[in-house]
């Protein structure tokens, strides 16, 4: 009896501490970088889905530029990887951002944006080889340019070569490539 | 073949693909060495039900929103390998139905914990991860890695210096209590070295193909090699074998990792069953 009594009550207390620790969605007091699902690809997601977003990109004017005239050597080119390796590297992006600061790296993706309360987010999404999940990494254009006519339309598979960077939004940190040239 | 020989230079100039060949030689060490013992001792889906507590603990771990996962799992995991492996015919619930009981309640309740209390966006793909380890070993930091190397080391150090007492609780516990030989003590030490061993491992092949790299080299030793420490050497180093081609091949032709080293460790098993047919009819 004595048992039945502790393991319900150990059971109880489990329970108890479970749904005190996990809140609903939020997301609070995790850095914000994550491994594999990468909660910077949720952020993203995030301020795709409750953005202010009233039009899609009309691809029209877009050009591409040419990666070949970037100016600095491609330190990573996540390009030539397989699919496994991609998708770690990019996890590795997440998890180790600062092993990466200040190199030149190139990807390929999809083009997706998202609307924040004073800017546009534009990020190249990259699928897993399972295509289960996705990671995402924001980037700015060196060259400035009109959103949305000179940019891809939403889901386009673009490159991109930049530069590795970070910053801090609220208590989070999150990475993205500056400087960047964009090929469709 | 020299495309994959320049793509795979290439690939180790990364580090985590470095990280990723060094844990996993450690650990398919320590997995191979623990294999023989528990092989003989008949408690071979040990580390099943071993990485099954430890998919809970870090499914608990994940919901209660704590950082560091190691030490909540490696907790875990050794206080079940203490009480499964030690209390032994004391126990009312004997051997296998413990384990059994254990390992599908572990993994239930770990599973249910992350659905109604998911710590992510996407728990398909993170249950997924953590139990096939599809390219977990890839996304190792550098304080992982030597938190690995580091209980490598303590693995194998424990391994070779009780070495003899290993040796003769594996054959004859009970010949080796009455020569004096404190068999409960050393069951101990086997049983946190194994959760350890257990906890390391489910970062290169997930949850649930653990049993392979502690099974399989053993196995595949015995059917060619009958003197213990023969068969101990040949699993270890058929282990390490197995396990850099795994992950080779599958970084270079995309496949999961876990999934391609218990192929590559299946390939090995039926080679030396057909050696050792060989040398049995050779023999004759």
């Amino acid at each position: 009896m004595k048992k039945i009594f502790c393991i319900t009550a150990v059971l109880a207390v489990m329970f108890t501490v479970c749904s005190c620790g996990a809140g609903g969605s939020s997301r609070n007091g995790r850095s914000g970088i994550k491994s594999n699902t990468g909660s910077v690809a949720d952020t993203i997601k995030e301020r795709i889905e409750g953005g202010k977003a009233t039009e899609e990109p009309k691809s029209g004017s877009f050009r591409s530029d040419d990666l070949s005239s970037y100016g600095k050597k491609i330190d990573i080119d996540v390009t030539k990887m397989g699919s496994t390796m991609t998708y770690s590297q990019v996890s590795n992006f997440m998890t180790n951002a600062d092993d990466y600061i200040g190199k030149v790296v190139k990807i390929k993706g999809n083009f997706t944006y998202g609307v924040g309360d004073d800017r546009y987010y534009f990020a190249c999404i990259i699928q897993d080889a399972t295509a289960c999940c996705s990671q995402g990494i924001e980037f700015i254009l060196k060259n400035g340019r009109q959103f949305p006519e000179e940019y891809p339309a939403v889901g386009d598979e673009i490159t991109l070569v930049g530069v590795f960077d970070t910053y801090n939004e609220g208590k989070y940190q999150y990475i993205q490539l500056i400087d960047a040239y964009i090929e469709k | 073949m020299a495309e994959s020989f320049k793509l795979l230079a290439e690939y180790l100039k990364l580090p985590f693909v470095r990280y990723a060949l060094i844990v996993g030689v450690l650990v398919a060490l320590c997995s191979a060495l623990l294999g023989v013992t528990l092989v003989l001792k008949r408690f071979s889906f040990i580390g099943d039900g071993l990485s099954h507590v430890a998919f809970g603990a870090m499914a608990l771990a994940s919901v209660l929103n704590i950082m560091n996962e190691m030490p909540v799992v490696l907790i875990f995991t050794i206080i079940t390998a203490v009480l499964l492996l030690k209390t032994g015919q004391m126990a009312k619930i004997k051997g296998d139905a413990a384990l059994a009981m254990i390992s599908v309640g572990s993994l239930a309740i770990g599973y249910l914990l992350l659905n109604i209390f998911p710590p992510s966006g996407n728990l398909t793909a993170d249950v997924c991860k953590t139990l096939f380890g599809s390219d977990s070993i890839l996304t190792l930091k550098a304080t992982e890695v030597w938190l690995s190397i580091a209980l490598a080391i303590i693995v194998v150090g424990i391994f070779v210096f009780f070495y003899n007492k290993i040796f003769a609780i594996t054959f004859d516990e009970s010949f080796s209590k009455a020569t004096g030989t404190r068999a409960g003590i050393y069951n101990l030490v086997i049983a946190v070295v194994i959760a350890v061993v257990i906890v390391i491992s489910m970062k290169l092949v997930g949850s649930l193909l653990i049993s392979a790299l502690v099974i399989f080299p053993a196995l595949s030793a015995m059917r060619v090699f009958k003197n213990f420490k023969a068969v101990t050497i040949c699993a270890a180093v058929l282990s390490v074998v197995c396990t850099l081609t795994g992950i080779i091949t599958s970084i270079l032709v995309n496949l999961p990792i876990g999934s391609t080293i218990v192929a590559a460790d299946i390939v090995a098993f039926l080679g030396f069953t057909l050696a050792g047919l060989i040398k049995r009819s050779v023999s004759k």
